[in-house]
């Protein structure tokens, strides 16, 4: 049994309730404890990101202090955006020490940040860490014949400086644990396009203009699912289909590539929350 | 990324010397290859009204009008003014696939933070409603200390008025547990709010 920390994010506490829980029984199966960063605050999301830099910087040295004092190294954080804010936090504290220092003091910590010590980790970076035997050992439901088009989004793999990804036009991480699954990721050319993100709300047209392109993609290449690891991205192109998929044309389930481990693990569909799913999850 | 690097041939004051001190690159080092338009999913939607190449340019221009400063503070005020910051969704794209480089996605924040800092941004119906929700998505943040999303929704659309807006979705995620009714507890967001303090008085 491993532990690692855990920064769930407010989405995964509500819109994305069933990526928080095929997240927790995934990790069971694999013996990893997921252990909650105590009292973790808001990311800030691309809000604070567009109009307060520093209460964004802020909001993320609070999460990370408190993860380190409860001597967390690894925090996973499965929303790619909560990823990329405590990620480019960590960024700029190890640019800035004097920052990092005088942020600390503020907040009433007697020591600085130790930023070297501290790794925010996406779920990508997480599967990609396990060892493929380890995953392949647990499956007892092959995928097979099962089409999946492996949607990467934005914040998951850019800037490849930061999250180390080689490949950031076409990132293979996802493709790879889903043929160790049994399943056959399609070849398509909208992994990493951006689903609109946060202009769900103030500015819907958007999403639905890239949440239309991106499924029908999908459908394009033959994949019958869309796999991914991000809230944003899953509300968005989940909750809207209907709203974009032109009529006569096949919607497509969004998962979590959590769930597509559980299910390849034989977790239930309690372990898995299908029913949280606009488009009905049919696989296979 | 920011790297902080202070050199170049930026002005003193100017944006692009913003753009240096907060990415560690410079709009002044780019070639004008249109890359980052023809990769911008919103500029290439005709959702811009200045692509990021031409922002670019934008910032080159004031940085060169040295000896004209009423020429150069009309650049920047065109940059600053524009829908085009508040469209961009921070995919990266261009970060990613400049050739020199320059971290374009960085610049537009740059150029959106100097906006509202300055009182010089684009006032038109649709960055109102973007910012709308900026706006309620930070307060609730700093308040709280976690997002409520229904709470958010509902004073997203209480300032906007955009009250019709999604009027089925609710209903049916409230259905499916993906909204919950109220919200959690609050957390004590005081450190967080001197820690925001000593960044911005840092960053002056």
């Amino acid at each position: 049994m491993s532990t690692i920390g855990y920064y769930p994010g407010c989405s995964l506490r509500g819109t994305a309730a069933e990526y928080d829980r095929s997240l927790k029984a995934v990790a069971r199966k694999l013996g990893v404890e997921l252990k909650e960063v105590p009292g973790w605050v808001c990311c800030g999301a691309s809000s604070a990101h567009a109009i307060d830099h520093a209460t964004t910087l802020a909001l993320a040295a609070d999460t990370l202090a408190k993860a380190r004092k409860a001597g967390m190294e690894q925090i996973l954080a499965p929303c790619a955006m909560c990823y990329q804010r405590l990620a480019v936090a960590v960024e700029e504290f190890k640019h800035k020490p004097d920052l990092a220092a005088s942020t600390m003091e503020a907040m009433g910590e007697s020591r600085s940040l130790d930023v070297q010590n501290i790794r925010p980790m996406s779920l990508l970076q997480w599967v990609m860490g396990l060892p493929v035997e380890t995953v392949k050992q647990l499956v007892v439901k092959p995928l097979t014949g099962l089409k999946v088009a492996c949607y990467y989004g934005c914040l998951l793999v850019r800037p490849g400086k930061m999250t180390g990804e080689t490949n950031v036009e076409a990132p293979r991480g996802m493709e790879n644990l889903l043929i160790a699954l049994g399943a056959e990721p399609v070849r398509w050319p909208m992994a990493t396009e951006c689903c609109g993100g946060s202009f769900a709300l103030s500015r819907t047209s958007v999403v639905l203009r890239q949440g239309k392109k991106i499924v029908d993609a999908a459908r394009s290449a033959g994949a019958s699912a869309i796999c991914l690891a991000c809230p944003m991205c899953q509300a968005n192109l989940d909750m809207r289909q209907s709203e974009f998929v032109a009529a006569g044309e096949t919607q497509l389930p969004v998962v979590y590539l959590t769930q597509l481990m559980g299910v390849a693990m034989g977790l239930g569909e309690n372990e898995l929350g299908f029913s949280g799913h606009f488009v009905p999850v049919k696989l296979g | 990324m920011s790297s902080g690097t202070q050199t170049g041939h930026e002005p003193a004051g100017s944006l692009a010397q913003k753009v240096r001190q907060v990415t560690g690159t410079s709009p002044v080092d780019c070639y004008q290859c249109g890359r980052c338009a023809a990769g911008c999913m919103q500029n290439v939607a005709g959702e811009m009204d200045i692509s990021p190449t031409r922002m670019m340019r934008l910032l080159q221009l004031e940085a060169a009008f040295t000896q004209d400063k009423v020429q150069a503070a009309a650049f920047a005020g065109q940059a600053m003014g524009a829908d085009t910051p508040w469209l961009c969704a921070g995919c990266l794209a261009c970060t990613t696939r400049c050739p020199q480089g320059i971290d374009i996605a960085g610049m537009m924040d740059v150029v959106r933070h100097e906006g509202v800092k300055r009182g010089q941004t684009s006032t038109s119906k649709r960055v109102k409603d973007i910012r709308a929700l900026h706006e309620t998505f930070v307060k609730g943040a700093k308040g709280r200390g976690r997002i409520h999303e229904l709470a958010l929704v509902m004073f997203y659309k209480l300032r906007t008025g955009h009250f019709m807006q999604d009027a089925r979705l609710g209903p049916a995620m409230m259905a499916k547990g993906k909204l919950h009714l109220l919200p959690g507890k609050a957390l004590d967001m005081t450190r967080v709010k001197k820690a925001a303090a000593t960044i911005r008085e840092e960053e002056k």
